[in-house]
């Protein structure tokens, strides 16, 4: 059947009426085949001219429609609407702009005509090889997957979890918290971080919708957004934790003891062991790489401490598998091992610590249960704070260090409030609203800053450290007791993993990367999978827990329960009928939205996936990829309807 | 094909014009350059209309196609409107490193390196095709790309495909 | 953005000496020995079968793959003609499924890049495959296998042995510098060798070496076979003048395309016999490209004529377009053109121009990524102004 095409051209008022003739280009394209009507119209997206066109479709009967106006950025979406209600396909209409880029940028009326005319002439080209579309609606599962139970898993987890949607929560370690629940008092509120979080590991232990998985991993992910399956891999644990009560029982006559890791190295824990008091779930694990039975003795001291048998050492691995719709990760981050910039002496010199450690001997649930103490058993006598430990060499501002550093410095203070402070610092970062004022006021209390650009070095002086700053021939010397480094945070050790299980990308430092840095700073290029917290870059725990807010929303917003999801209509089609296997589009396809067939050895794009950008579809030699709405043989009619 | 009769009336309309409008071949002796400039939708196009809003002024000599991304463009669209007689191509997407798509446009740049590369040894005057990183807020700079490119085609002279013949 | 490894023939010499693990004689022509050497590992079932060069009756020469031991007298495996890639046979046999019991494979360097250049596309695969290859003279035209060849084999093999260019080769192998194979397991030194008397065998890989494990031959220093190395490269350069020359861009243009390509038939021989032309249908013959209706329409109201075949020119610049960034400039679009187009020379030429640009050597290695399937941010600063 011949296509009747309607070719309606919008005088916009003036905008375009007076610059372009637009009663010459209708009466020019009538005698056209295939056009069975031009108009023009005054205004075509006034409630009006809407009405106008949709009587033109019915009446008229077109398959086709033509409109030369405005920018499609406009009121494209508006005419297909109308298309619709006409009962036409809305890709069946092709708009061509004649008034930002022809009237309104060609003063001569007559060239500005040519010009118009040759757009209209392209599109009527196209026109007849438009293509109906239709919207596709996938069903989906509205359960999301988070990885990390620090805080802005917590709030990705609480956010989320309502009627209708289940979370799973897989946490390495065995219990949930993250770094924040091993802080004393955490800044700018100076509130006690244990009693600020527990509340939300309360609730999210306790919430009927919220599966937790502590001592577990993300072992494989299949699937795209909407419709992931994810296996979850729960390591044994030893301890039932149903029947455990976490009395403590079994720590007592457990023989072997080892540096305790959550305490960063500062104390020792045994092999059967709870991270901290007051980690939750409060039930113990078995370190098995530790404990004497797992490497071949026979004991059983735990096991017959415990007074409700819950220890079993035949406890296994488990892998589960859940299905989702998103996938949020919140893996957190670590600092730097200032081991590898020897000449802070850490490592090497005792009472060299870093922050973190710092911030465990000040916690109350700590190794000296709050007592800020040197090695020798004493209280410091002097402090120094020394900012940027490897930002240089990792070529990044953490940008929470000053303020944690200053946080540190004043809760010293007020601790030892006759002990010399200084603060080493390059910068000063203190940006956001309460931040200066934690500066100016241990300025006030008299912590002494030096502006030291990254030049100190740390050694050992008569039983006390010497920090030598500034150039060599003008360094100078200061002695202090102890010496606390704030070092670069980086990505925690298991995201070069978890990254390989996804397959989504890193920045050049190792974080996840995110999809826009402005402005989806916490979605990853995979869609349905996002990145939130330290895991996406260094921040603190306010901006943590607003980026998985953010994700949340996003994904409140996108997967509702009992609803489907609405697909990107113009995305590329392969035709495995041409295509040769040879990858070149997989490789490209920034959203990993092509996989190969393996049976067939052909490419197969994942609709939910793929956002239409065609770059798969011009690097492919055999033209086996089709981009909808902008297909070769639709360009090359629009290139043809121009280029003559 | 239901559109054949269509674009074969078409072609004839184009080449012949009615009286009153002129194609721009021929606009009263003088040339004027026929640039086909594949937009993309989220940079380019966006800062050509931006062009338009804030009323620059440039050459009527491009017409532009919209793709979602510079990298939908193929160099045989490129090559096509080349033959076709197209004096010059434009193709303009958002600068390396602002892609919309992440990283497409830098496919884009390597693929023209590619196609400029085998233009350039082929003697096929590299000049008429042209790709630029013009982004939505550079209205100005789209003008400016437009301006210049009409001016070096108007140099070089009407595209040597027209009149070969056997091609 | 550039490659460390360079592109220059010295940076193979380099990586050739380095891979170079140990270097043997064996007192018979490099044929002879490869059979001797074939079928003794054969016989200890080192490998299952052979692809070689074969002659398969009187004036007739194909690659074949043997796997009965009886029938190794039938390989040729230095005899300078090429009638097809082998790059690109091993790709159709390796394509579906890789090879399930070892195979030695013989073939030259441009056919070991093409190869390495198809697993890259996912068109071949290198497992169970053991890989010979030699320092190469270059081929003959395959249409001297007809007549003359054992006139012409003896002027060329004296070139061979004093690092020379014959005459009667491709034009593509007369300007070849990547003559030294890379990848390859085992090498014959030829160039610079007495082939009637002796055979240099070097052993680049552990591979190599485990499956010639047993072989009893002395172990040699490094013969005199740089100097011949070094004088073919020179040689070689001194002869792009001459084949190049005629498409030098000036020369080219849209007047000099078209009568150069004046005489194509449309056969599509070139893109056939190309053997990192992969694509399981070809774009350039699909209908809505050779007879779209309204294109022809265009053409004849256009130019008021139409040639025919039509595109000829959209075909061949199109496949540069393809196929420079990853062609190995083998020489066999050339030498399959029924009417003596010289499209190898041309491929060949901007074949260099493309892949210099990305620091690229086509198939020089199977593990590097074709340079239009990946980007560095920071480059290529001048493209896009």
């Amino acid at each position: 059947m011949a296509e009747r095409i309607g070719v309606y051209v919008c005088k916009c008022g003036p905008n375009i009426g007076d610059k372009v003739d637009v009663d010459a280009i209708v009466d020019d394209v009538k005698g056209i085949e295939g056009v069975a009507t031009a108009k023009s119209h005054n205004l075509l997206c006034s409630a009006d001219g809407l009405e106008f066109l949709k009587s033109e479709i019915e009446g008229e009967k077109l398959t086709r429609v033509v409109v030369a106006a405005c920018t499609p950025k406009m009121y494209e979406q508006k005419l297909m609407r109308a298309c619709e209600e006409a009962g036409l396909n809305p890709f069946l209409m092709q708009m061509t702009n004649i008034r930002e880029q022809c009237a309104w940028v060609t003063p001569d009326k007559a060239l500005a005509t040519r010009k118009a005319r040759s757009l209209v002439m392209a599109a009527i080209n196209r026109a007849p090889l438009l293509e109906p579309i239709e919207r596709k609606e996938i069903e989906v599962q509205a359960d999301v997957l988070v990885v990390g139970g620090g805080v802005a898993g917590l709030e990705a987890c609480l956010s989320l979890a309502q009627k209708g949607r289940k979370v799973y929560l897989v946490e390495k370690s065995p219990c949930i918290g993250g770094l924040a629940a091993r802080f004393e008092e955490v800044y700018p509120t100076m509130e006690c971080a244990p009693c600020m979080i527990a509340p939300e590991l309360q609730e999210v232990l306790q919430k009927e919708n919220i599966e937790v998985f502590t001592h577990s991993e993300v072992e494989e992910t299949l699937g795209s957004f909407g419709n992931f399956s994810v296996k979850i891999r729960r390591k044994a644990r030893y301890v039932s934790e149903e029947a455990c009560i976490g009395c403590g029982a079994c720590f007592e006559p457990c023989p072997v003891e080892v540096s305790n890791e959550y305490d960063e190295g500062l104390s020792k824990r045994k092999a059967i062991y709870v991270p901290f008091a007051g980690a939750l779930p409060n039930v113990p694990v078995i370190d098995k790489d530790n404990c004497k039975r797992f490497k071949g003795e026979e004991c059983r001291a735990c096991e017959q401490a415990c007074p409700f048998g819950a220890i079993s050492f035949d406890d296994k691995d488990e892998v589960i598998e859940r299905k989702v719709g998103a996938i949020i990760l919140a893996t957190g981050a670590t600092l730097l091992d200032p081991k590898a910039l020897p000449q802070y002496g850490y490592g090497k010199l005792d009472n060299v610590v870093t922050a973190l450690q710092l911030e465990r001997l000040n916690a109350s649930n700590g190794p000296t249960g709050g007592k800020v103490l040197l090695k020798n058993g004493k209280e410091p006598k002097s402090i120094a704070f020394v900012f940027c430990v490897g930002r240089k060499e990792k070529e990044y501002c953490s940008g929470i260090c000053c303020m944690y550093s200053i946080k540190l410095a004043h809760i010293m203070r007020e601790k030892l409030p006759d002990a010399k402070l200084y603060c080493f610092y390059s910068d000063i970062c203190v940006p956001k609203k309460e931040h200066q004022q934690w500066y100016d006021r241990v300025v006030d209390q008299g912590v002494e800053f030096i502006r030291s650009n990254g030049t100190v070095a740390v050694t050992a002086d008569k039983g006390k450290l010497a920090v030598k700053h500034g150039t060599d021939s003008s360094g100078k010397t200061v002695s202090v007791d102890m010496v606390v480094l704030a070092p670069a945070v980086e990505p925690s050790s298991d995201i070069e993993k978890l990254a390989g299980i996804l397959d989504t990308s890193r920045d050049d430092h190792g974080f996840f990367c995110e999809e826009h840095a402005l402005m989806k700073p916490f979605a990853t290029a995979l869609e349905g999978v996002f990145a939130v917290g330290s895991c996406q870059g260094p921040k603190d725990i306010g901006d943590a827990v607003a980026q998985a807010g953010a994700a949340a929303g996003r994904v409140l917003s996108r997967l509702v329960p009992g609803e489907k999801l609405a697909l990107e209509p113009m995305v590329a089609v392969v035709d495995e009928d041409l295509c040769s296997g040879c990858k070149t589009c997989i490789l490209l396809c920034p959203y990993s939205a092509i996989t190969r067939d393996k049976e067939k050895g052909t490419s197969v794009v994942d609709e939910a996936l793929c956002r239409g950008c065609g770059t798969c579809v011009a690097a492919c030699p055999s033209g086996a990829i089709t981009a909808k709405q902008f297909t070769r043989e639709q360009i090359l009619a629009e290139i043809k309807g121009v280029a003559k | 094909m239901a559109d054949d009769g269509a674009a074969r009336q078409l072609d004839k309309e184009i080449l012949s014009p009615k009286p009153g409008i002129q194609s721009p071949a021929e606009g009263g002796g003088d040339f004027q350059p026929r640039i086909v400039g594949f937009l993309c939708n989220w940079c380019s196009y966006a800062g050509a209309d931006l062009a338009g809003v804030t009323r620059l002024k440039m050459p009527p000599s491009m017409v532009a196609i919209r793709v979602m991304c510079s990298s939908r463009v193929d160099p045989l669209f490129v090559l096509k409107a080349f033959l076709a007689g197209a004096d010059g191509v434009l193709v303009a997407g958002c600068h390396p490193g602002d892609c919309h798509y992440q990283t497409g446009n830098y496919y884009t740049r390597r693929r023209f390196a590619l196609t400029l590369k085998v233009l350039e040894e082929l003697g096929l005057e590299a000049n008429r095709v042209r790709l630029s990183w013009v982004s939505a807020s550079e209205g100005g700079r789209f003008a400016e790309v437009v301006t210049e490119f009409t001016e070096t085609i108007r140099k070089a002279g009407p595209n040597p495909a027209k009149t070969e013949v056997f091609l | 953005m550039h490659n460390a490894r360079g592109t220059t023939h010295e940076a193979y010499c380099v990586e050739r000496e380095a891979l170079s693990m140990k270097q043997f004689q064996v007192p018979r022509p490099p044929d002879d020995a490869l059979r001797d050497m074939l079928a003794s590992l054969m016989d200890k079932g080192k490998v299952g079968g052979v692809f070689a060069l074969a002659q398969t009756g009187e004036n007739s020469y194909s690659y074949a793959l043997i796997t009965d031991k009886k029938l190794l007298d039938h390989i040729v495996p230095t005899l300078p003609l090429m009638p097809a890639n082998a790059g690109k046979m091993v790709s159709r046999l390796t394509m579906l499924e890789p090879v399930k019991t070892p195979i030695a494979v013989i073939m030259r360097p441009c056919e070991l890049r093409a190869l390495f250049e198809l697993v890259k596309l996912e068109q071949a695969r290198l497992d169970n495959l053991l890989f010979i290859s030699y320092t190469c003279g270059g081929v003959l035209e395959m249409k001297t296998a007809k007549d003359g060849l054992q006139l012409k084999l003896e002027e060329y093999w004296k070139q061979v042995k004093t690092g020379g260019v014959s005459e009667d080769m491709r034009d593509s192998c007369r300007v070849c510098e990547n003559f030294v194979p890379t990848g390859a397991d085992i090498t014959l030194t030829l160039v610079g060798n007495d082939n009637g008397k002796q055979t240099t065998v070097q052993v680049n890989s552990e591979k190599g070496e485990e499956f010639l494990a047993g072989l009893s031959y002395e172990l040699t220093e490094a013969g005199p076979e740089l100097e011949a190395l070094d004088s073919m490269r020179k040689k070689r350069a001194e002869q792009k003048p001459d084949v190049f020359g005629q498409f030098a861009a000036e020369e080219l243009g849209m007047a000099g395309l078209t009568a150069l390509f004046g005489r194509c038939i449309g056969c599509h021989a070139c893109g056939r016999a190309c053997p990192v032309c992969y694509c399981s249908s070809c774009h350039f013959e699909a209908a809505e490209n050779e007879f779209d209706p309204s294109t022809l329409e265009t053409e004849l109201t256009n130019r008021g004529a139409l040639r025919l075949p039509t595109g000829t020119l959209y075909y061949q610049i199109g496949r540069l377009f393809h196929v420079s960034i990853s062609c190995v400039g083998c020489g066999m679009c050339s030498d399959v053109c029924p009417v003596d187009i010289p499209v190898a020379s041309l491929f060949a030429k901007l074949a260099g121009s493309v892949q210099g640009m990305f620091g690229y050597v086509s198939g020089r290695d199977a593990e590097e990524k074709i340079p239009t399937s990946t980007f560095e941010m920071e480059e290529l600063e001048e493209i896009g102004a």
